[in-house]
């Protein structure tokens, strides 16, 4: 299932929104943003909310466009590509989102949700061979077929979580990128998708992009860490060294969050 | 529609001028009008024109107003500013006055009422479609559905038009209460069906001038006219509570 | 010295009614509060905790029904007439809800529905209301005092919207209160910062909690006594250091493991859904360790060595 060599490389990125009455005001999403991804590679793109970190995943997946800067991937501008390189850079980077249930097409029954990419890029012959296909991933993901003739808001967090990433891993793709897929669900459910995407990684070799708040999460998941903060990239270092050795000031008190303390004797008014 | 002139026992257009202005009884149950004709037949032969006007007016003027709100709120910008100051513009004329100028310039005839109240409705349908299409993209399954590579066409058509459609209906459905009375406001202008048509706002005005010896002739009508649009309200009512259960499944969600 | 106990709850099972049947959200379940103190629910989703704080709130939806009892200081308030109950409500049981989004009233001013608490239930004098509204405001750390009692709530940042229903909770200085789920979806910056102020309003007032979550960070830094919940039931409850130092019961230790920080160490199968409940003991489909026995006995709650530490495991303590 290896397809080769991934390599996305933010250069310079800035995307900013204009507001106020003549659109005089500028507000910076993500400002000056530079960083690459290797194939194989986990990378945790930390910080609070509002830093930016979501941005980024859009941006990397087309879903927004940069005002300044260029994304490239594999030597292409991703925003210069023709109708069929856009194709292939689509299945080539895709997305887990943070809230499953609201992800899916709410008139379309689960079947035809997972079935849908292997229709968009032909990757079955015929309904035979689809169902087939789909019987082979729901297995391999825990999954029952009676899910299949339900409709999204009729199964659980952790079940859609699955199809989707589920539907993600039947177009193989070279990057992964992760918007806090497990924010909005339960410690167990959590460990459960945490295990499938690290299998995922292990097995296709695919890269990673996690973008989460949780330092724990990301400190599980990930060999390197980008720390973000108001649009702007503090920090990139490997995981052990940000834990061990922060060199920003921001760096250092989201570390030290890490360790609890007794809550009565820190107030301050 | 169709059982009713199954019930009617008499020629809704056979003139007798001796069996004129009867009052309701056994054999004309809403009595005759002023020419000797069965009022309950022609106010049910009637209804096939009221109501039959009324649902291509909805239909037709619902097709092209979603067609072009979906079409503004997908493409937004330049192409969604036109197209809703053409809506405004629209909606910004009295329905009937309107409707009167387009029968004015068309002519008489049912065709032409069909096409003077389409022209007033269709901007309805495209607002309220436009916004829908607003809505609907600003959800994260649109997002999702760009992200594993569906092109705009096919977003339009699977993501967005079956999550908008329901709304659609249920506005159409309660439209076509005030779409019959509009034609009826027609008709008994004198504009649209024409004479001896058996029309419900034109049987009014027919009867207008017998109402102190012969009340039955304009009630009936007009009583048929006023339950029908209650009718339909219900139905779209109905329709609205079975696309949107949505509250009753949160109790059943904990 | 001994401090009374202010929620007792006795055999209480709520049940929801669905198009199929019934469904039993909250299981013969038996806890008691005392003054003061601080007692966690921990429980996935659907494991029936947020049935329970609302039931002792009676905001529980129509198709509910209790069974049991619910004394608070001796008094049954499940069968309490709503009129005498409205007086206990806001002014000594109170709550602070799950999402500050949708829990202020979008049209009126932040300071005005914190006023309003206490015009209800201490006094109805307007300057003293906002006297402490204020006060209350200055020991959240809200900002920009007195212009942001103001403001409304979509003016306001996440965090201080949740603030001001930490405010709007222990205005009438209740004497017990329950927090649903306060850090749902919270980054870790506004978690702490809420965990913080809550633990801040607790001391300051002595109320008792009912602090219901999915979060173990938060029930060790603000709870006394912790008790974890599955498919309706308690499963293990005890004091708060005592169980998540030393869990009994193998759903804790899972989910304990499961934490990111331990390694994440799922646990296999998925949570029943209330209308598919396993026999005998509960968590058995999903228990490493579970025999035949576990497969037809329903545990009760067992003692373990230490005082009030208790399992529903028939093995608990071995």
């Amino acid at each position: 299932m290896f397809r080769g060599v991934c390599m996305l490389e933010f250069k310079n990125v800035t995307k900013q929104y204009h507001s106020g009455v003549f659109g005089t005001y500028i507000t910076k999403a993500v400002d000056s943003v530079s960083f690459s991804i290797d194939a194989n590679e986990r990378i945790g793109l930390l910080g609070e909310s509002g830093c930016g970190k979501s941005t980024i995943a859009r941006l990397a997946t087309k879903l927004l466009y940069p005002s300044k800067g260029n994304i490239v991937f594999n030597g292409n501008d991703i925003n210069r590509m023709s109708a069929g390189e856009i194709k292939e850079y689509r299945r080539d980077v895709q997305i887990v989102f943070q809230n499953p249930q609201q992800i899916f097409n709410p008139r379309m029954k689960l079947y035809d949700t997972i079935a849908e990419p292997l229709r968009l890029y032909k990757l079955t012959k015929c309904p035979k061979e689809e169902k087939e296909k789909i019987d082979e991933y729901m297995s391999m993901f825990g999954l029952t077929d009676d899910i299949l003739s339900r409709y999204p808001k009729e199964i659980s967090g952790g079940q859609a979580q699955r199809i989707a990433i589920m539907r993600i891993i039947m177009l193989e793709p070279k990057l992964i990128i992760a918007d806090e897929p497990t924010t909005m669900l339960d410690v167990s459910v959590q460990a459960q998708i945490l295990r499938l995407l690290q299998n995922i990684m292990d097995v296709n070799k695919t890269a990673l992009l996690f973008v989460s708040h949780d330092l724990d999460v990301i400190r599980a998941m990930c060999q390197k860490i980008i720390v973000m903060k108001d649009g702007r990239i503090l920090e990139i270092n490997t995981t052990e060294e940000v834990f061990e050795h922060p060199k920003d000031e921001y760096t250092k008190f989201l570390v030290g969050k890490t360790n609890l303390y007794n809550v009565q004797s820190v107030f301050t008014a | 529609m169709t059982v009713g002139p199954s019930l009617c026992t008499h020629d809704p257009n056979a003139v007798k001028y001796s069996e004129k202005c009867i009052s309701p009884c056994a054999e004309y149950p809403f009595g005759t009008d002023f020419s000797g004709r069965c009022v309950l037949c022609r106010v049910i032969y009637g209804a096939h024109i009221s109501i039959g006007v009324a649902l291509v007016v909805v239909v037709v003027g619902a097709f092209i107003g979603v067609t072009v709100g979906i079409v503004a709120g997908y493409a937004g910008g330049a192409v969604d500013s036109i197209l809703m100051r053409l809506v405004e513009i629209m909606l910004s004329f009295p329905g009937t006055i309107f409707a009167l100028a387009v029968l004015g310039t068309l002519g008489n005839g049912t065709i032409n009422q069909i096409i003077a109240l389409t022209v007033v409705r269709w901007a309805h349908y495209a607002r309220l479609a436009r916004g829908e299409t607003l809505t609907v993209m600003n959800s994260d399954y649109i997002q999702a559905a760009q992200a594993i590579g569906n092109s705009r066409l096919r977003i339009i058509v699977s993501y967005i038009f079956p999550n908008i459609i329901g709304q659609i209906i249920v506005i159409a459905t309660l439209s076509i209460g005030p779409v019959i009375l509009a034609g009826a406001a027609l008709s008994y202008l004198g504009l649209g069906a024409q004479i001896p048509s058996p029309e419900w706002g034109l049987m009014i005005n027919g009867g207008k001038e017998y109402i102190r010896q012969a009340p039955w002739i304009t009630l009936a009508p007009g009583m048929a006219a006023v339950l029908t649009v209650f009718a339909f309200n219900l139905l779209g009512e109905g329709i609205g509570d079975m696309i949107d259960p949505r509250l009753k499944e949160k109790a059943e969600a904990d | 010295m001994d401090s009374k106990i202010l929620i007792q709850t006795d055999h209480l099972y709520v049940q929801f009614a669905i198009p199929n049947g019934k469904v039993c959200a909250v299981n013969d379940l038996n806890l008691s509060i005392k003054e003061g103190e601080v007692l966690c629910l921990v429980g996935e989703s659907g494991c029936g905790k947020s049935a329970f704080g609302n039931s002792i709130l009676r905001l529980l939806p129509d198709n509910a029904t209790l069974q049991g009892h619910i004394y608070y200081y001796g008094k049954d308030i499940v069968r309490m007439p709503e009129k005498e109950f409205r007086l206990l409500r806001g002014k000594e049981i109170a709550c602070i809800p799950q999402s500050a989004a949708t829990s202020l009233n979008p049209l009126i001013e932040c300071g005005k529905q914190v006023d309003e608490v206490y015009l209800l239930h201490k006094e109805k004098n307007k300057s003293a209301a906002r006297k402490n509204t204020l006060r209350l405001f200055k020991m959240l750390g809200l900002p920009r005092l007195p212009e942001l009692a103001g403001d409304y709530p979509h003016e306001l940042s996440g965090g201080m919207k949740q603030r001001v229903l930490v405010a709007m909770g222990t205005a009438a200085e209740p004497k017990f209160i329950v927090v649903d789920e306060p850090t749902k979806g919270l980054d870790w910056a506004r978690k702490h910062e809420v965990i913080e102020r809550i633990g801040y309003m607790q001391s300051m007032h002595n109320s008792a909690m009912l602090l219901i979550t999915h979060d173990f960070s938060v029930a060790e830094l603000l709870s006394d006594r912790i008790a974890i919940m599955y498919a309706g039931e308690v499963v293990e409850h005890g004091e708060t250091k005592q169980v998540l130092q030393k869990p009994q019961h193998p759903y804790t230790k899972g989910i304990i493991s499961a934490l990111p920080q331990n390694g994440f160490k799922a646990i296999e199968g998925f949570s029943p859904a209330l209308t598919e409940i396993p026999s005998g003991c509960r968590f058995h489909p999903r228990c490493p360790n579970a025999t035949c026995e576990c497969t037809v006995q329903h545990p009760e709650l067992q003692k373990i060595n230490e005082p009030n530490h208790v399992s529903r495991c028939l093995y608990a303590g071995v």
